[in-house]
């Protein structure tokens, strides 16, 4: 349905998306994950052809969105990253502007209105400023401002950035309704792996630019199919203990944890009796060690040398 | 355009009580500006030092003679004749009018001929010529004292349109002279026991009369102010409203409305209308309220004020096209430089279009300039409409605010950032 085809943007010199390609199938949510500063928006900017590309191509249905934007803007609808609403009108007013710009009118324009603010639960909230809103609730308005034309392909930056449990369960929730109910697209990027998890059915990773791996989880995860994690807690921190464990041989990475250290590990008999040894020859207590598959998060870590929300 | 235009209306709306106290602060400066520099507007300084040649045609000594003759034919007792003579000889018209000219330290009235006084007209070597008629001393002495005849022969007050401001003074100044005229020849005949006749005549055109110089009307320093504060309160109005275009790229609302398909075009109009009737009403406010106040244009006609508010709706067109611009160089310039390349805009466009200080005592070269500003162009109109009431003689600078209106719409377009480059 949606394709990059080596989508690449240059801003005075500096490369910030470097021959990106994905593809979004219709119906299919798909998640896009990097660290601050890897280019997602860049690349979604591109996509909602707000912005030229240097260089590649945006294709809808095999047409390209750089040569004709009218045919995406038709389709799609995006919630920026940031709170894209006027402050000082109410959240009804906000909705009926841009209600009105995409040309809804009358009454389907009202029951529009009223089904979006539904679905975000701020049915009851609709005639209160958008100022004097909670920092969710405004993200939530945000979305419902993205989902009153019906749009075929949804693409959310980073939506549940800053806000309270109750808001983002919700947030997700929509997400999660539009997709599997409505049968919209929607590509979700965040830092938070565990968002991407519970909504996603494939996922890119991005990371300076570039995407550096994609796949469904399971396929993501089998990157780190032959390694373990273990999550070791200390009495106290050690970076000797740090020192001495990245020059043992199935040790592929440690980080340092509250707690303790979080070592990916080839999956070998005797780690662990080699941890403990050189543990008690530093004179570290380890009070528990707990021995689990890697997580989405664990193979961002691998593939990227750095968290999520670094 | 509907929607952006509610959106635009409806935002300004919400901020109503900023409004109505900027549109307060900008009363009590009309206030503060109307007394305090009254001297500037109303012409009582340097800068109005004027040349005006005396072209006197009549002869005092011979009007008094023939005066004196005529009333010794008369059947008056020779008491009576003897009074009428002594009080002819000392209000002798003419020279009246020649000392109070010579009393003025503005003006320095220089006796001409007319030949020699049209060339200096010509040369702008003197500011205007006043020409008393022959016979002028007797006719007027008649009127005054003998009520006899329809009054002196009209002195005639002929200047180049271009000095108007200085001739409008001058103009006052003679027609004070002819007024204690007539005050003084009323107060004759009240006690001859004319008293209702002469209370109730029109003291402008019984005796002496005047030459009307194109119907202008002397301006105060109120009417200055309430249209040079109220054009400065729109400017700044108008920047407002294009500074929101820097929160609507910032917090990406205009990424947003782009991503609808609608045409940039749409916002800016928007913005374009509500600014219009805003400027209309902030404006039209601000004459209403200094109307109440200072009894601004007492007596003036319903075509007048149809007037006021036609030209007002081409001004607020004109702050209309501005805000477009203001709104598409903020996408131009860095969000931190517009609040203040804006305001400077203004302070300068403000300096040379007369908003601050009359124009009248500004140097040519900046009054040239500012006659090129919106600010500057409209005030010289409002200004023109007040003194002269004849739309006709504003086509001109009608069609020079519709240019100013078309290039700063045209410019605004080529300013407003192409797709993919906001």
């Amino acid at each position: 349905m949606l394709e990059t085809i080596e989508l690449r943007k240059v801003f005075k010199g500096k490369t910030a998306v470097e021959e990106v390609s994905l593809y979004l199938e219709k119906g299919e949510s798909v998640g896009l994950l990097g660290p601050n500063g890897a280019g997602k928006s860049t690349t979604i900017s591109m996509i909602s052809s707000l912005l030229l590309p240097t260089s590649g191509d945006v294709r809808l249905n095999g047409k390209s969105v750089v040569k004709n934007p009218q045919d995406i803007r038709k389709v799609l609808g995006v919630v920026p990253q940031e709170i894209a609403l006027y402050n000082e009108l109410s959240a009804y007013e906000n909705l009926k502007f841009f209600g009105r710009i995409y040309k809804l009118k009358g009454n389907h324009l009202e029951s529009k209105i009223q089904e979006v603010l539904e679905m975000v639960g701020l049915r009851e909230r609709q005639k209160e400023l958008i100022k004097a809103f909670s920092g969710g609730m405004k993200r939530r308005i945000n979305i419902a401002a993205a989902l009153l034309h019906d749009p075929q392909i949804v693409i959310m930056d980073e939506p549940t950035v800053g806000i309270d449990p109750q808001s983002r369960n919700h947030i997700l929730e929509t997400v999660r309704l539009l997709n599997r109910e409505k049968g919209t697209t929607v590509l979700y990027t965040s830092h938070y792996m565990e968002e991407v998890e519970q909504l996603c059915n494939r996922m890119y990773i991005m990371d300076h630019g570039q995407i550096i791996a994609s796949g469904t989880q399971d396929e993501l995860r089998r990157i780190l199919s032959g390694e373990d994690t273990l999550l070791i807690q200390l009495n106290e921190p050690s970076p000797e203990l740090v020192q001495e464990l990245l020059v043992l041989d199935p040790v592929r990475q440690v980080e340092e944890t509250e707690s303790g250290l979080k070592l990916i590990v080839t999956k070998q008999s005797g780690i662990l009796a080699h941890v403990v040894q050189v543990a008690e020859r530093l004179s570290v207590q380890i009070v528990n060690i707990n021995v689990y598959t890697p997580s989405l998060e664990d193979v961002f870590l691998q593939l990227t040398g750095r968290k999520l929300r670094d | 355009m509907g929607p952006f235009f509610k959106k635009d209306l409806l935002i300004l709306w919400r901020e109503r009580y900023d409004t109505l106290v900027m549109t307060i602060i900008f009363l009590i400066m009309i206030i503060i500006l109307g007394y305090t520099t009254s001297s500037w507007v109303e012409k009582k300084n340097e800068s109005l030092q004027m040349t005006v040649a005396i072209v006197n045609e009549d002869n005092d000594p011979s009007g008094l003679i023939a005066f004196k003759n005529a009333i010794a034919s008369s059947s008056l007792t020779s008491e009576a004749q003897a009074s009428l003579g002594l009080q002819a000889e000392q209000r002798l018209p003419a020279k009246s009018l020649i000392q109070i000219l010579d009393s003025i330290d503005f003006v320095k009235s220089i006796p001409m001929d007319q030949d020699a006084a049209m060339q200096a007209l010509k040369n702008k070597e003197i500011t205007a010529m006043i020409n008393i008629p022959a016979g002028f001393t007797l006719a007027t002495l008649n009127k005054m004292l003998l009520d006899d005849g329809e009054g002196g022969s009209k002195i005639t007050l002929t200047a180049d349109q271009r000095g108007s401001m200085s001739v409008d003074v001058l103009q006052d100044v003679v027609n004070e002279f002819m007024q204690q005229v007539n005050l003084q020849t009323a107060i004759d005949h009240a006690l001859v026991t004319k008293v209702d006749q002469y209370s109730k005549m029109d003291q402008t055109l019984t005796l002496g009369g005047r030459e009307q110089i194109a119907g202008i009307e002397p301006l105060g320093s109120f009417q200055y102010y309430t249209f040079a504060i109220s054009i400065i309160a729109s400017l700044i109005l108008a920047q407002t409203v294009a500074l929101k275009a820097i929160t609507e790229k910032r917090e990406h609302v205009f990424n947003r409305i782009l991503v609808t398909g609608s045409h940039p075009a749409r916002y800016l109009f928007g913005k374009a209308g509500s600014i219009f009737c805003v400027t209309f009403v902030q404006f039209a406010l601000l004459i209403v309220a200094s109307q109440f106040i200072f009894d601004l244009f007492p007596n003036r006609s319903i075509k007048f004020w149809f007037g006021m508010v036609f030209i007002l709706v081409l001004y607020s067109l004109c702050v209309a096209a501005l805000t477009m611009l203001f709104t598409s160089l903020t996408f131009r310039i860095k969000e931190s430089a517009a609040t203040g390349i804006l305001t400077l805009i203004i302070m300068v466009i403000g300096c040379a279009g007369g908003s601050f200080t009359p124009i009248y005592i500004l140097p040519d070269w900046i009054k040239y300039v500012g006659e090129w500003t919106p600010n500057g162009l409209s005030l010289s109109i409002f200004i023109s409409w007040i003194q002269h009431d004849n739309l006709a003689s504003l086509t001109v600078p009608f069609l020079r605010l519709g240019l100013l209106c078309i290039v700063m719409i045209v410019m605004s377009s080529l300013l407003f950032p192409r797709r993919g480059r906001i």
